[in-house]
């Protein structure tokens, strides 16, 4: 049987095909050991409870995690016929209450008084009338953007994050994010996810936008990652990357700190915006974190993880 | 089969392994299911009807998992899941229907029983390996370098 940690496998696979033999993958965490680690550390209740926006952000609030604020929840077809357009802020988020990725996200950045002067335009300036809202708002009550089987969904409204302007200088368009790897109560790594014209405006590194890696220490930006590549500068802004300062850093580290105990999560994914008025917010958490940070940081997981409580990953089953 | 199945679901549970390792011990057990079907019950035929079944549950994975991976990870990689997806099957699918295989499930003597066995047990170990996939060897390359945060 191969050792657990791969290094067995490595040592054979070595002689044939250059994987970078004398590397230490001992480091590095793969998708095997994050699965056993998310089911030993994750109770389904809990996994259950991060899947839900709004009960995650009452128990985030409840032990004093800022959260972005909530402005409407409408639960079903009646809260959306009620729904007070006039006294709804100029700008505001459209959110799926059991959405993944952004799906069915909307950001409106202002009203549209063009037209019967009920519209509203998107954050990249598309015209959206009330109706276009209702069919959509409709289309997430139905459970359309909504993760597993769920069957009927919440829309949430919740005020528009306006990123803080360290962190919007650097992108061209969107919202730039900070992913926290968190064991418990403890930080293993951090990195800021910077939307690109590739990504289309998202801060999701499968469509192409940047990480950049965050010491946990200083706040400081170290090492950035564009495709496969280390860059120092933004591909589309060309803004310096490299020894760039987080704002709110110990906070931000505070809050994600604070995440484990308030979900029931031992191991999780806090993603944290900076918005330029309420500082850092949490977003959402996740009982499931990819292993991208791994590459962006140039730091394996296992590795941050001995250092935590000794956990040793080649240790036989 | 499907009681078979939702026994042994819970039962996996404290190994934890991964879904897809899961998978594999539960489509080996229903195979085992549907040759005792082929062997024992009444109607031998019904151990060579699961291949027309192939290209129905391949189609409807394709098609589920396709919006989702569209939504998540783009177009491109979304389509580039669902043609290799599509191609593997297409693959497979001459194997299923094959001569010996088709003469396994006709003939089953005890030994596929055996067979049957055995890839669930390779499947219980391979699901309870923790360490790095083939493919992470590639993945995790930028991982390895010396930078520390």
């Amino acid at each position: 049987m191969p050792t657990a940690d791969g290094r067995a496998l490595t040592e054979i696979l070595g002689a044939f095909v250059p994987i970078g033999k004398g590397r230490d993958w001992d480091e590095v965490m793969g998708m095997n050991a994050r699965t056993y680690l998310v089911n030993k550390e994750n109770p389904p209740r809990a996994i259950r409870l991060v899947d839900n926006k709004q009960k995650t952000k009452d128990v985030l609030e409840a032990v004093g995690v800022p959260v972005p604020p909530t402005i409407e929840v409408l639960r079903d077809r009646r809260d959306l016929a009620d729904l007070d357009w006039d006294n709804l802020p100029d700008s505001w988020e459209l959110k799926p209450n059991m959405g993944r990725q952004g799906a069915g996200l909307v950001n409106i950045a202002e009203r549209d008084d063009s037209g019967d002067g009920t519209g509203w335009r998107t954050g990249s300036g598309r015209p959206l009338s009330r109706s276009e809202l209702v069919a959509h708002m409709r289309r997430v009550l139905d459970g359309e953007f909504s993760s597993g089987e769920v069957e009927q969904d919440w829309v949430l409204l919740e005020k528009l994050i306006v990123p803080h302007e360290t962190l919007a200088g650097m992108v061209p368009q969107g919202l730039p994010d900070l992913r926290m790897i968190c064991y418990r109560s403890e930080p293993l790594l951090a990195m800021i996810r910077l939307p690109t014209t590739a990504s289309d405006g998202r801060a999701n590194l499968h469509q192409g936008a940047l990480g950049a890696a965050v010491d946990l220490g200083s706040g400081k930006v170290t090492r950035a990652l564009f495709k496969g590549e280390e860059v120092s500068e933004h591909p589309d802004t060309g803004q310096n990357l490299i020894g760039v300062e987080v704002p709110y850093w110990n906070e931000t580290l505070d809050s994600a700190s604070r995440c484990s105990d308030a979900t029931g999560l031992g191991y999780l994914g806090v993603d944290v915006v900076i918005d330029e008025d309420l500082g850092p917010l949490v977003l959402e958490v996740n009982a499931r974190p990819g292993l991208q940070v791994q590459n962006v940081t140039g730091v394996g997981l296992a590795t941050r993880l001995r250092g935590i409580d000794g956990q040793h990953w080649s240790s036989p089953v | 089969m499907l009681v078979a199945g939702l026994i042994v679901e819970p039962l996996l549970r404290p190994l934890k392994m991964p879904r897809v390792a899961r998978l594999a011990v539960i489509l080996g057990l229903v195979a085992g299911a549907l040759l005792a079907l082929g062997q024992f019950g009444p109607d031998p035929s019904a151990s060579r009807n699961w291949t027309a079944a192939f290209p129905v549950v391949v189609a409807t994975i394709v098609i589920e998992q396709f919006w989702g991976s569209w939504e998540q990870e783009g177009f491109r990689q979304a389509l580039v899941g669902a043609l290799w997806t599509t191609l593997a099957a297409i693959a497979a699918a001459p194997l299923l229907v094959s001569k010996p295989i088709t003469w396994l499930a006709e003939h089953p003597p005890i030994y596929p029983f055996v067979l049957v066995a055995v890839g669930v047990g390779l499947s219980v170990l391979i699901g309870l390996y923790r360490g790095l996939r083939l493919s992470e060897f590639i993945r995790f390359r930028p991982a390895l370098s010396k930078g520390k945060s």
